[in-house]
């Protein structure tokens, strides 16, 4: 506890680590997928209520509720939610957030290693010659060992996996600005180098086609996406579509947001902050994300074949098509170089985040030293991702994802919202949120944040359960030959969240202890 | 694209270049090292 707190350097800085946590492969995958699925143009209504009353809101509660508990040295929420709400309770329902950023940690580590591995695999020309949705469905599969007809085995996977380990590790052990930062301040505004380029490389695309395929042009593209379907809004999945992908795309629920936070002073600047990190976070979503991968997917497949791919996944869209696209592209391997490395980027700035917390929590609560904390972090992370990737082709990474990055998500939103305008109570609340503002939050936001934005997290978690949890968790569909691994990742995350608590209960215990020896 | 969709990505295109660049501009403006904050407040 006697160790001095780590601050950032500059308020960019700040700013676009934290716009770098919120950026990753959803603003360029999922965001796109979801739009076209739901209705276009009319997507956007729901999607931009969303922002407003669920996304930003609950932004700057995690960066309040991590500022104010970095003010008595937590970077975590067990000791974070403590210090706002004193129960016995409280730090262990902070576990929780320990527990989305580790298991998400341990296999968004790997999705990003994809990404890098497509990047190199685009430069050279590797898969040049399969044309067709089929063959390149295939060599995707291969990449991830599920076949070996052009990989002949996971090996070369693994090979980038433990370069994005390498690499993520060797920014968090150089600590907050001189590590996390710097990654920020030059991976950020490279990313949005590359995805302006790609953008205007699609834009001026055109009609690839002219004669064989005129209707399949940017423009269409473009439609395909921001048309709006009217008919859509009347149907709740929509707005649930809508709602879940600002949840995601902001990055709450994990802890990660107040982690960061935590490193900032107490009278340091949070509203303006949160609201620049939210739009930054859009502007990549909305109008890079939304101007890549769907309108170049209507350029060169058409709007059937495109709605087909879309529906196949965010995954499906990036690693199949979007290849087979650069294939027939001037310099394509050049460009498609520039797409995977910008998932790379938005990849390894989300990743640093999603370990920061359990590094926080070691030195602050067990007093080790950041290059400790951050060692035994890897080493146990790096131990854990080898399920991951050995056992993915059974569906272990999907049945993590579901648990503990979609439905403990929006647990620990809830519970934060709770403590934050209920229990730590909306007044003082919203005094620490203005404590040294650059912007007036308009009065408003008092009462969404204390009404509407916990509703809405009520009637998601509602939604989700009935929807996808229950079915989830009886194994709906599942096949015969997967259940034991799916069983098997059950195990491994009940393993890790009572490792998580029992830390919890040994460091309030020792740090009761020591609190008793000093008096 | 029809009229709709050029309206749609106009507003929602405009809103969000609009609340980014004032965000963007504001933190640029005041920015400056955090151990200097006091100083500047």
């Amino acid at each position: 506890m006697a160790q001095k707190r780590e601050v950032w350097g500059t308020k960019i800085g700040l700013v676009l680590a934290m716009a770098g946590n919120a950026i990753g492969l959803g603003n360029f995958l999922r965001f796109p997928v979801q739009a076209a699925q739901n209705g276009g143009g009319a997507f956007m209504i729901p999607y931009i209520i969303s922002f407003i009353l669920l996304g930003i809101p609950v932004m700057w509660i995690e960066w309040t509720i991590g500022r104010h508990g970095g003010k008595y040295n937590h970077g975590s929420l067990p000791g974070m939610f403590d210090v706002m709400w004193k129960n016995k309770l409280a730090k262990y329902f902070g576990m929780l957030g320990l527990f989305t950023s580790s298991i998400i940690l341990i296999y968004y580590t790997y999705l990003e290693s994809w990404s890098l591995g497509f990047s190199f695999l685009t430069l050279f020309k590797d898969y040049y010659g399969l044309q067709d949705l089929s063959h390149m469905s295939h060599y995707l599969q291969s990449y991830q060992g599920m076949n070996n007809q052009y990989f002949g085995s996971i090996w070369y996977a693994y090979g980038f996996l433990l370069v994005t380990f390498f690499l993520n590790f060797y920014f968090l052990r150089k600590g907050i600005s001189k590590g996390i930062e710097k990654l920020a301040l030059f991976g950020v505004p490279l990313l949005l180098l590359f995805g302006i380029i790609l953008v205007i490389r699609v834009i001026t695309l055109g009609t690839p086609d002219p004669i064989n395929h005129p209707e399949q042009t940017v423009m269409n593209g473009f439609a395909y996406l921001w048309n709006p379907d009217f008919s859509k809004l009347g149907s709740a999945r929509v707005w649930l579509a809508a709602a879940g992908q600002i949840f995601f795309t902001l990055s709450i629920g994990m802890g990660t947001l107040s982690a960061y936070a935590s490193y900032l002073k107490e009278k340091d600047d949070i509203a303006l902050g949160g609201l620049a990190t939210g739009s930054l976070n859009e502007f990549t979503e909305v109008i890079l994300g939304g101007s890549i991968a769907i309108p170049i997917a209507v350029a060169f497949f058409g709007v059937g074949t495109t709605q087909e791919i879309a529906n196949g996944g965010a995954f499906n869209l990036g690693f199949v098509s979007m290849p087979i696209i650069f294939q027939q592209l001037p310099i394509g391997n050049f460009i498609g170089f520039l797409w995977f490395f910008l998932l790379f980027i938005a990849g390894i700035t989300s990743s640093v985040a999603m370990a920061l917390p359990v590094i926080s929590f070691l030195q602050e609560q067990f007093d080790l030293t950041r290059e400790k904390a951050t060692t035994v972090v890897g080493i146990i992370a790096f131990i854990a991702i080898n399920f991951v990737v050995f056992f993915f082709k059974y569906g272990f990474l999907d049945e993590l994802d579901y648990w503990s990055g979609t439905f403990a998500l929006v647990i620990v939103a809830l519970l934060e919202v709770i403590i934050f305008a209920w229990i730590f109570g909306i007044k003082k609340g919203w005094q620490e949120l203005h404590n040294g503002a650059k912007i007036n939050i308009p009065k408003s936001y008092y009462y969404i944040i204390k009404y509407i934005t916990p509703m809405f997290l009520i009637i998601l978690l509602v939604v989700w359960t009935i929807q996808d949890a229950f079915p989830t968790l009886l194994m709906e569909g599942k096949e015969a030959e997967n259940i034991p691994y799916l069983w098997g990742a059950r195990i491994f995350m009940v393993l890790i969240a009572i490792a998580l608590t029992i830390m919890i209960r040994k460091a309030w215990k020792r740090n009761y202890l020591r609190k008793n020896e000093v008096k | 694209m029809t009229t709709s969709g050029w309206i749609f990505i106009t507003i929602f295109w405009g809103i969000i270049i609009a609340i980014t660049s004032f965000s963007i501009y504001k933190v640029l403006k005041d920015n400056g090292n955090y151990d200097n904050n006091e100083e500047q407040d």
